[in-house]
C-alpha cells in the first residue's frame, strides 16, 4: 500500500466515523442538553407553584371564595335577591311589595364570561328615615346592587298615625354577576397571587351581610364547584 | 576502502521509513483521540440522559402534589378572574353610595322626590316636590351649606311650579365634587 493510498484510506475511514458515529452522538447529546434545559425550568416553575400552592391558605380561600359567589354571583341571583331584598325590608320594618323584574333564562349562559346585570324594580314603604336607612343597607348586601333610581311619593296614613310621615319609595336595582372563568387553572400555568389591592378588595367582601336563602332540602348536583372527581379504576 | 555506492539511495529509504513510522504514529494517536472523543461524547450522552430521567420523575412527582392542590389552585384562578370585574364594579358602586348618600342628607323631611338620575357628565337631576315654601327653602340653605360625604359644587334650578295648596314643585341640577 503506498503512502498516498494509507493517507487516503485514513482520511476515508476519518470520515465514515465522523459521519456514523461522531455526528449522530453530537446531535443526540445537543438535543439531550436542550431538553435538560427545559426540564430544569419546567422543574424550578412547578417547584415554585408548589411552593405558592402550599402558601396559600384552604380555609380562608374557601370562605373568600363562599363569599366572593354570595356577592358576585356566577349565575343570575334570583333567589339571594328576593330573600335579601324581602328580608331587609322586614328588617327596617318595611313593607315590600310590588317587585318586577325580567330575568330571562335562569341556567347559565354558557361561553359567556362577560359582567352581566340583572335590573328590577320594586317598592318599599314605610317612615322616611328608615327608607333611608334601608337604601343604606342595600348597597352593602349581597349580591351586589346599585340603586339605579329612587322615587319617593309620600303617603301619610292618617288611620294609624297622623304626625308619621309615610313614604313609599319606588326603586329600580340593578344586580351584577359573572360566570366563572372558561378554563380554570391547568399545571404547566403559574399560579398568580392576589396584589394588595386586590387582597383589599377581598377585605371588602368581608363587609356585605349576607341573607340565608330558602335552600331545597334534595342533593341537586355538585355540590362544590371545584372539588376533583376521583378517577375511576 | 569502503565505496558507499547506495548512500543516497539508502538515505531516501530512511526518510521514507521515517516518514512511513510518522504517518503510523498520527494514524494511531488519531484513532485512540476519536475512540477518546466518541467514548466522552456517549459518556456525557449517558450522564445527560440518566439526569433528564432524574428530573422527569421529579417533575412527574412535582405534577401529583399540584394535582392534589388542584382545587385551590382553581379557586385562585377564579377569584383572580372575578376580582377584575369586582374592582371596577366596587369603585362605581362607592362612588354611586356616595352621591345616594350626599342626596339623602340634602332633602329635608316631607320632601317626595319623583327621582334623582345621575348622567354620563356626572350631573344630578333631581326633581320633586315639597309642600310648602318653607321647606323649599330649606332645602335650598342645604344646598349651600358643606354636605357630606360629597359636597355640592353647582347647584342650578331647572325649573318652580308652585301650585294652588302651596306646594313647590322643583327640578334642580347638582354637580357634586368628587
Amino acid at each position: 500500500m503506498t503512502k498516498k493510498q494509507k493517507i487516503t484510506g485514513q482520511i476515508l475511514v476519518l470520515a465514515v466515523t465522523l459521519l456514523l458515529f461522531v455526528r449522530p452522538l453530537a446531535v443526540k447529546l445537543n438535543a439531550n442538553l436542550k431538553a435538560r434545559e427545559q426540564l430544569v425550568k419546567q422543574a424550578a416553575e412547578l417547584s415554585e407553584k408548589l411552593e405558592i400552592l402550599n402558601g396559600i391558605e384552604t380555609g380562608l380561600v374557601d370562605e373568600r371564595v363562599k363569599k366572593m359567589e354570595a356577592v358576585f354571583p356566577s349565575i343570575k341571583p334570583i333567589v339571594p335577591l328576593l330573600a335579601s331584598l324581602s328580608q331587609l325590608a322586614a328588617e327596617h320594618s318595611l313593607t315590600f311589595g310590588g317587585l318586577s323584574l325580567s330575568p330571562g333564562s335562569l341556567s347559565q349562559e354558557k361561553g359567556q364570561s362577560d359582567l352581566k346585570d340583572l335590573s328590577f324594580n320594586f317598592e318599599v314603604g314605610g317612615d322616611f328615615l328608615r327608607i333611608s336607612q334601608f337604601m343604606k343597607s342595600l348597597e352593602n348586601t349581597a349580591p351586589l346592587m346599585k340603586i339605579e333610581s329612587v322615587s319617593l311619593n309620600i303617603k301619610t296614613n292618617p288611620l294609624f298615625d297622623p304626625g308619621a310621615t309615610q313614604v313609599t319609595a319606588q326603586v329600580e336595582v340593578s344586580a351584577y354577576y359573572q360566570a366563572p372563568p372558561k378554563t380554570l387553572g391547568s399545571i404547566d400555568k403559574p399560579v398568580r397571587l392576589l396584589t394588595k389591592n386586590e387582597e383589599g378588595l377581598l377585605n371588602q367582601l368581608i363587609g356585605f351581610r349576607t341573607f340565608p336563602a330558602i335552600l331545597p332540602t334534595g342533593a341537586v348536583g355538585k355540590e362544590d364547584l371545584f372539588e376533583v372527581q376521583p378517577r375511576l379504576p | 576502502m569502503e565505496i558507499e555506492l547506495a548512500k543516497k539511495t539508502i538515505g531516501r529509504v530512511r526518510q521514507a521509513q521515517r516518514a512511513k513510522r510518522a504517518l503510523d504514529k498520527v494514524i494511531i494517536w488519531g484513532a485512540i483521540f476519536l475512540s477518546l472523543v466518541i467514548i466522552i461524547i456517549a459518556a456525557a450522552n449517558l450522564l445527560v440522559n440518566r439526569e433528564n430521567q432524574v428530573l422527569d420523575s421529579k417533575i412527574q412527582s412535582l405534577k401529583k402534589q399540584i394535582e392534589a392542590k388542584s382545587k385551590i389552585e382553581n379557586q385562585q384562578v377564579y377569584l383572580n378572574s372575578k376580582l377584575t370585574a369586582f374592582g371596577g364594579l366596587i369603585k362605581t358602586h362607592e362612588l354611586h353610595q356616595a352621591i345616594a348618600e350626599t342626596i339623602f342628607s340634602l332633602i329635608p323631611d316631607g320632601t317626595s322626590l319623583k327621582g334623582f338620575e345621575v348622567t354620563e357628565t356626572g350631573v344630578i337631576s333631581l326633581a320633586g316636590s315639597v309642600p310648602s315654601w318653607g321647606l323649599f327653602s330649606r332645602l335650598l340653605t342645604n344646598l349651600e351649606q358643606p354636605s357630606r360625604p360629597l359636597t355640592v359644587a353647582q347647584s342650578k334650578i331647572m325649573q318652580i311650579n308652585f301650585t294652588a295648596d302651596g306646594q313647590v314643585d322643583f327640578d334642580l341640577e347638582l354637580t357634586l365634587k368628587i
